[in-house]
């Protein structure tokens, strides 16, 4: 279960189109994060409050809100001033009410309106829409203070929520049906005071339709108000009340057409768009309760490397004490020669790159390759019972001098003959990184080599 | 011990092996962090015993423990056989015990010492190997060393790109201790597929945290399936604010340079932006700040996108109209458009409504009525676009955190455009605004779905 809300949504939302346009920098704050197991939801949401109260943001990011309740108000009116003003036109500066043009000004609009919103829900129509109502607060908003013409990403984003996507599609369903409950009864309620305070007959006619679509009509839309215990009309009360038939009509018959016209309105116009209205309010309530944002949006995935990472950062748990001794850069490269004649010749871990001993060292003058522990004091015998004393140790230039070397030329140079240190490449000697020759170069020192006995060798590389 | 919020403690994992084998580039892969520890060229760089931690939200399911490498095995190995013959034990591990006791005495090996003590602690050990180096008697010291832990050993190849027969190597000579399951893992050529036969080869050593272990693959499957489609996503939302880009030009004076200029500008500022957003969402922070210059640079990458290098490049004909990367009056077509806005978007124009139509069209209507034209970034540059992103997307998919090399691309040329690809084009010219991703959108959502399919080619 989520822990944050619609609104805390927007809120956050809001906040990132505000960074995303360079209206806030959020990226460079710092935030304490607890230890406690808080998910990304609630992270997000402490970030963002903690941005509002830190840049003083909260009249910045209710503005939209602020502004499209303005708006709505406005729709209110509008829609009661139409409401009443059907209904007047109907009915006002006559004795005699038209009912079915009455009918047509209240019920059919409303119906007309509802089918274009069935259409647009059926059809999933925001474009239709959602642009009208989105556009209009934001114009709304810029018109009222033209500061808030600029910086207005946060009015977008709160717009974009609100209407847009599902949320968006019951949030205008809403409105639609509100602005024409409020026209609806606008129109009802002007029509009961009217009623009330003035005696009206009531008559119908037509030019082109058939008079019995009307007879049939009213007995259809009777039906249900009968049902319910309302007056309606006879058929033979319809007839009287067609234009010319009848100069007056009884009371009982003007409180029938009366009866009818007012639950006319009630049952075919209020009630639908109560339930309609009552619908959307619900489905609104649970596509915010479904909304989410994408956190897979490179904002979000940025912060969640940020606020919630898969992994933390690194801890030393166990620390070491004896920091390495570092060591100057070799001011020199290693000579390409300068070897004793009869010099005799060890290789120690020399990589598979290299064939051993390589084409310019006779296999006579080789003995042999150090590649273990047993290998190594093989070789390190046959040294100790050579009659040359001038040893050249082989190694590749490319691999790393790490202790173990090190110990094997120790090893190796334990006697007291004249040792060398080669560093064997495929390539440029110039090649050899200057942080590898030093490493090489603090080895042979380790070992007492001179450093001018350190040497390289340019071999081929073994196919 | 750590303790998970269920109360079942994390699998504790020990990253062991020889000096500079990318014990701590593995570990950086893993985390996605190109900062964790430190990485050269050199023996002994991480001296230091460091935890790290992998959650499953807010839950931690991996201690991962990058350790010092082992430099001497064999002279250690000597002395945990004279400890053996001087001390009567019972187990291998006492052994180890007792070498910890007097790890003092032998300040040699102090880094190895801390290689054990970590090892002794953890319910696994992954012995990174670098299959570039010839197996040495030392390596399988390490291995009898660790093997006397008792803990249960995965080796890990690594640095396998290219080196088969090193690979087949080392193979061979694991399975000389009976560690036949083995993982190829390249830390610096990633490949997620690796990164789960990870977790698999864990289940199969760890038997009792096989559910706990299956949660972190099944998780860390999602995350990467939806950061590989947020960055397809990306690209898609480059694409339609280029493709749909016009400027407004003077009919009878013809282009100026300086328009074909701002147009161009437009074009590399939205490939930089989506380059910037896509390395954030792989967390490569550190090439980032490296390719915030293009396209000034050398290397593949950083050519001008209107250069007739990265024309060719791609495949697409270099000429001089080419070149300028625009194209006048791409014909908009209101009918055309506005059958492109959707069934929906149409059916409202006819009830009367037609806000969004006249709205998304006014540009073009003013043009139409006042006789100017419309300068569009042309064909081929979309084209190139779209191939150096999915050559883009390409290389940061594998590549590993660990990579100290710089960000080439332009080798995965063997790309091409998908079939339908001029169809796609037209129609995302008509529609900046799915630039904004709307996913209410049934044709955007189709659009989206396509191309994610093309980049991804998944069926």
């Amino acid at each position: 279960m989520p822990i944050i809300n619609f609104e805390n949504y927007v809120l956050i939302e809001q906040l990132r189109t505000l960074e995303s346009n360079a209206e806030l920098d959020g990226q460079h704050v710092e935030f304490h994060e607890p230890d406690d197991a808080l998910s990304f939801d609630a992270r997000l949401l402490r970030r963002a409050k903690d941005l509002v109260e830190r840049n003083d943001l909260s009249d910045r990011l209710q503005r939209a809100e602020k502004y499209t309740h303005r708006a709505r108000w406005l729709l209110y009116l509008l829609a009661t001033f139409l409401g009443a003003l059907g209904t007047l036109y109907a009915v006002t500066g006559t004795q005699t009410i038209n009912i079915y043009w009455l009918l047509l000004v209240l019920l059919g609009f409303n119906a007309l309106s509802m089918l274009l919103w069935l259409a647009g829900v059926s059809f999933n129509l925001p474009a239709l829409v959602s642009s009208w109502f989105a556009w209009f607060p934001q114009w709304f908003a810029t018109k009222a203070n033209r500061e808030a013409a600029t910086n207005t990403a946060a009015d977008r984003a709160w717009l974009a929520c609100h209407y847009g996507g599902k949320v968006g599609k019951w949030q205008l369903s809403k409105l639609t049906h509100e602005f024409w409950l409020v026209y609806l009864i606008a129109g009802l309620l002007i029509l009961v005071i009217q009623l009330m305070t003035r005696q009206y007959d009531f008559v119908w006619g037509t030019t082109l339709l058939n008079d019995n679509v009307f007879v049939r009509l009213t007995a259809w839309m009777g039906e249900p108000l009968q049902f319910i215990g309302m007056s309606t009309p006879s058929a033979a009360q319809v007839w009287e009340t067609r234009i010319g038939v009848s100069e007056t009509l009884t009371a009982a018959h003007r409180f029938n057409w009366a009866q009818f016209l007012l639950g006319a309105i009630m049952l075919y116009g209020v009630l639908p768009r109560l339930l309609l209205w009552l619908g959307s309010i619900s489905l609104r309530k649970l596509a915010r309760h479904q909304f989410r944002l994408d956190y897979y949006h490179p904002y979000y995935i940025n912060l969640q490397q940020q606020l919630m990472p898969m992994a933390s950062h690194g801890e030393i748990v166990d620390a070491d004490e004896h920091p390495p001794v570092t060591f100057a850069l070799p001011d020199r490269q290693p000579e390409s020669h300068g070897l004793p004649a009869g010099t005799q010749w060890v290789a120690i871990e020399i990589g598979n790159e290299i064939t051993w001993p390589p084409a310019m060292i006779k296999a006579a003058d080789s003995l042999g390759v150090v590649m273990d522990q047993s290998s190594l004091i093989q070789v390190s015998e046959k040294i100790k019972t050579s009659l040359n004393s001038s040893v050249a140790i082989a190694v590749s230039a490319i691999r790393i001098p790490d202790r173990g070397v090190q110990r094997s030329i120790a090893t190796l140079t334990e006697g007291t003959g004249d040792y060398w240190l080669v560093l064997l490449h495929t390539g440029l000697s110039s090649e050899i990184s200057k942080q590898r020759l030093a490493a090489w170069y603090q080895l042979a020192k380790k070992s007492a080599i001179p450093a001018d006995h350190v040497l390289s060798l340019k071999v081929n590389e073994s196919s | 011990m750590i303790k998970t919020e269920t109360g079942q403690s994390s699998i504790r994992i020990a990253i062991v092996g020889h000096t500079n084998t990318g014990k701590t580039s593995l570990i950086r892969t893993l985390l996605r962090d190109e900062n964790f520890g430190k990485i050269n060229d050199e023996a002994g760089t991480t001296r230091h015993v460091e935890k790290t931690s992998i959650y499953v939200r807010e839950r931690e399911v991996l201690s991962l423990f990058d350790t010092p490498g082992f430099e001497d095995s064999s002279a250690l190995l000597q002395l945990l056989d004279e400890i053996e013959s001087s001390v009567s034990t019972q187990l291998p591990i006492d052994v180890l015990r007792q070498f910890l006791q007097q790890s003092e005495q032998h300040p040699d090996f102090i880094q190895e010492a801390k290689v054990i003590r970590q090892a002794i602690h953890s319910d696994v050990l992954l012995y990174i190997i670098d299959v570039r180096e010839p197996v040495l008697g030392k390596y399988r010291d390490e291995v009898e060393i660790l093997s006397k832990t008792g803990k249960p050993i995965l080796p890990v190849f690594n640095f396998i790109a290219g080196n088969d027969e090193g690979l087949k190597r080392w193979r061979a000579q694991m399975a000389l201790f009976n560690l036949h399951a083995a993982l190829e893992f390249d830390s610096v050529a990633f490949d997620f597929e690796s990164e789960k036969r990870l977790y698999q080869k864990l289940q199969s050593l760890l038997e009792s945290r096989y559910e706990l272990i299956q949660s972190l693959l099944d998780f860390r499957q999602t995350v990467w399936q939806k950061l590989t489609h947020a960055a397809v996503k990306r690209i898609l939302k480059m694409l339609i604010e280029v493709a749909s880009y016009r400027i407004e030009v003077n009919a009878s004076h013809g282009t100026t340079d300086e328009e074909i200029a701002k147009m161009q500008n437009f074009v590399r500022t939205a490939e930089k932006k989506t380059l910037a957003d896509l390395l954030r969402i792989f967390a490569f922070t550190q090439v980032d700040s490296d390719l915030q210059q293009i396209p000034a640079k050398d290397g593949e990458w950083t050519l001008d996108i209107f250069s007739p290098r990265a024309l060719k490049e791609f495949g697409q004909t270099a000429g001089a109209s080419a070149l300028k990367g625009a194209t006048a009056g791409a014909g908009i077509d209101l009918m055309v458009g506005g059958m492109s806005l959707g069934a929906a978007a149409a059916l409202g124009a006819v009830l009367g409504a037609g806000f969004s139509t006249i709205k998304r069209y006014q540009r073009e209507l003013k043009a139409a009525f006042s006789g100017n034209k419309w300068l569009c970034v042309n064909n081929e540059t979309i084209n190139v676009l779209y191939l150096r992103q999915r050559d883009l997307l390409h290389t940061l998919t594998h590549r590993g955190h660990a990579a100290q090399d710089k960000l080439r691309l332009g080798k995965n040329t063997q790309y091409s455009l998908p079939k339908d690809w001029s169809g796609f084009v037209e129609t995302i010219r008509h529609h900046p605004e799915w630039a904004s991703s709307d996913e209410t959108d049934n044709d955007y959502m189709q659009i989206q779905s396509k191309f994610i399919s093309w980049v991804l080619q998944v069926k």
